[in-house]
C-alpha cells in the first residue's frame, strides 16, 4: 500500500469514526435528559 | 502489513469507544421522550374499569351513577390511574369507558386510545392538567399542581378547587448494589444543590453522585421542587453520567406500578418508607394527593364524587389501592 493511499484510508476511517461517535454522543445527550430515571438507575453498573 | 495493522487499530479504537459508551450509558436510556413513551409510564391496560382481570380496588360503593347521568370525566397522573379507575369501577355505570375503534389499545402516538366522551381518560400530569383547565376533563387526580400549572390556570382566568383525597410518600432510590441505604433530609438537599457530589461524603464508596431529575411539570418533579424549597439543580449533569445515580418518585409508583428489583428505596433520617411508617407519620416526606377541578364546573355529580372520595367508603378504596388514607382531621 502506498503512503498516499494509506493516509487517505486513515483519514477516511478517522472521519467516519469521529462522525459516528459524535452522533452517538449527541443521541446520548438528548436521550439522557429525557429518559426514564428508574430504568436508568436499574441498569447502572456497580 | 504494518499499515494495515495501523488502520485496523484505529477502526477498533473507534468501535471500542462506542461499545464502552453503549454498555455504560446508551443501553440504560429507555426511550421516554416520544409522546407515547412519556405516557407509557404504566401499563394502563392493567387498570381498565369493568374488566374482569383488572387490578382495581373493588370495595363497593353506595354512590352509583346511571348511564343517563352527567358523568364527570376523570383523568390523572400515572401513579394515580389505579385510584381514579377504581372510582369509575365502583361508582360509574358499565359502558361509560369507551375506546377509539371500540377496543382498548396503547399503540397510538399519544398512548392509550380512550375515546372522546369516555368517562376515563389518561393524558398524564402535563397534558391532563391543561385539559382540566380548558374544561375538557372534569376531575384531575394529581400531586399538588406546580407553580407553572397554577400560572397557566390564572392566565386562562380559571379558578380551581384543589381538594386532598389521600396520602402518599415521596421516596429516593438508588441502584440495589449501591451500598448506601440511608440519607438524611439535609444530605439529600445538599446533593440536589450540588454541595455534596461524591458518595464517599455520605458513607458510600468513592464515586461521583449523579442526581437525576424528572420532566418539568410532572407530579414527582413538582413535589421535589417543593421539598427543595425552590433551590436545586435544574438539569441532569452530563459530567456525572458515569457516577452512581440517585432518583426520586412516589412510593406507590416505584414499589407497585413499575416494580423494579434492581432499584431500592432509601431510608430517610433512618426511617424506611414502609406503609406502616407513612401511616404512623414517622417517615418524614409524606404528602397529600389531590383532585383538581374548575370552580365554575356546574356538573352536579362532580361534588358527589369528591365527597365520596373523602368519605369512609372512598378512603377505604384509596387504602385498597395501596395508598394511605387522609388523617382524621383533614
Amino acid at each position: 500500500m502506498s503512503d498516499s493511499k494509506f493516509i487517505k484510508i486513515l483519514i477516511a476511517i478517522c472521519i467516519i469514526g469521529f462522525l459516528l461517535t459524535a452522533a452517538h454522543a449527541a443521541y446520548i445527550y438528548f436521550a439522557y435528559q429525557n429518559s426514564s430515571i428508574i430504568y436508568f438507575v436499574s441498569k447502572e453498573i456497580w | 502489513m504494518k499499515k494495515i495493522l495501523t488502520l485496523t487499530a484505529v477502526a477498533v479504537m473507534f468501535i471500542a469507544v462506542n461499545l464502552f459508551m453503549y454498555i455504560t450509558i446508551t443501553q440504560r436510556l429507555k426511550n421516554n421522550f416520544s409522546g407515547a413513551g412519556q405516557l407509557k409510564m404504566i401499563d394502563v391496560g392493567k387498570y381498565l374499569p369493568f374488566e374482569e382481570d383488572s387490578e382495581l380496588a373493588r370495595t363497593g360503593s353506595s354512590l352509583h351513577f346511571s348511564s343517563g347521568d352527567d358523568l364527570p370525566v376523570l383523568d390523572g397522573a400515572a401513579a394515580l390511574v389505579p385510584v381514579y379507575a377504581s372510582v369509575i369501577d365502583n361508582c360509574y355505570p358499565e359502558g361509560c369507558v369507551t375506546y377509539e375503534g371500540g377496543k382498548f389499545s396503547d399503540d397510538n402516538y399519544y398512548g392509550e386510545n380512550f375515546a372522546e366522551g369516555s368517562a376515563m381518560r389518561y393524558q398524564n400530569t402535563v397534558r391532563g392538567f391543561t385539559a382540566v383547565v380548558d374544561g375538557k376533563t372534569d376531575l384531575f387526580f394529581t400531586a399538588y399542581p406546580s407553580a407553572e400549572q397554577m400560572a397557566y390556570a390564572e392566565e386562562q382566568g380559571v379558578e380551581l378547587e384543589i381538594v386532598p383525597v389521600g396520602m402518599e410518600s415521596f421516596v429516593f432510590f438508588v441502584n440495589k448494589d449501591n451500598p448506601v441505604d440511608n440519607l438524611t433530609v439535609d444530605q439529600i438537599r445538599s446533593i440536589y444543590r450540588g454541595k455534596i457530589t461524591n458518595w464517599s461524603e455520605v458513607g458510600g464508596p468513592r464515586r461521583i453522585i449523579n442526581p437525576l431529575l424528572r420532566i418539568k411539570g410532572s407530579g414527582s418533579q413538582t413535589m421535589m421542587e417543593k421539598f427543595m424549597e425552590g433551590d436545586m439543580i435544574t438539569s441532569r449533569s452530563p459530567f456525572a453520567i458515569f457516577g452512581g445515580s440517585i432518583g426520586y418518585s412516589f412510593r406507590y409508583y416505584l414499589s407497585g406500578m413499575v416494580a423494579n428489583d434492581n432499584v431500592k428505596m432509601l431510608s430517610v433520617n433512618g426511617v424506611y418508607p414502609s406503609a406502616e411508617n407513612i401511616m404512623n407519620g414517622s417517615y418524614p416526606i409524606s404528602a397529600s394527593f389531590y383532585v383538581v377541578y374548575r370552580k365554575d364546573n356546574d356538573n352536579p355529580n362532580l361534588p358527589k364524587v369528591v365527597e365520596w372520595l373523602r368519605s369512609e367508603e372512598g378512603q377505604r378504596m384509596i387504602e385498597e389501592c395501596g395508598y394511605v388514607r387522609l388523617p382524621a382531621e383533614e
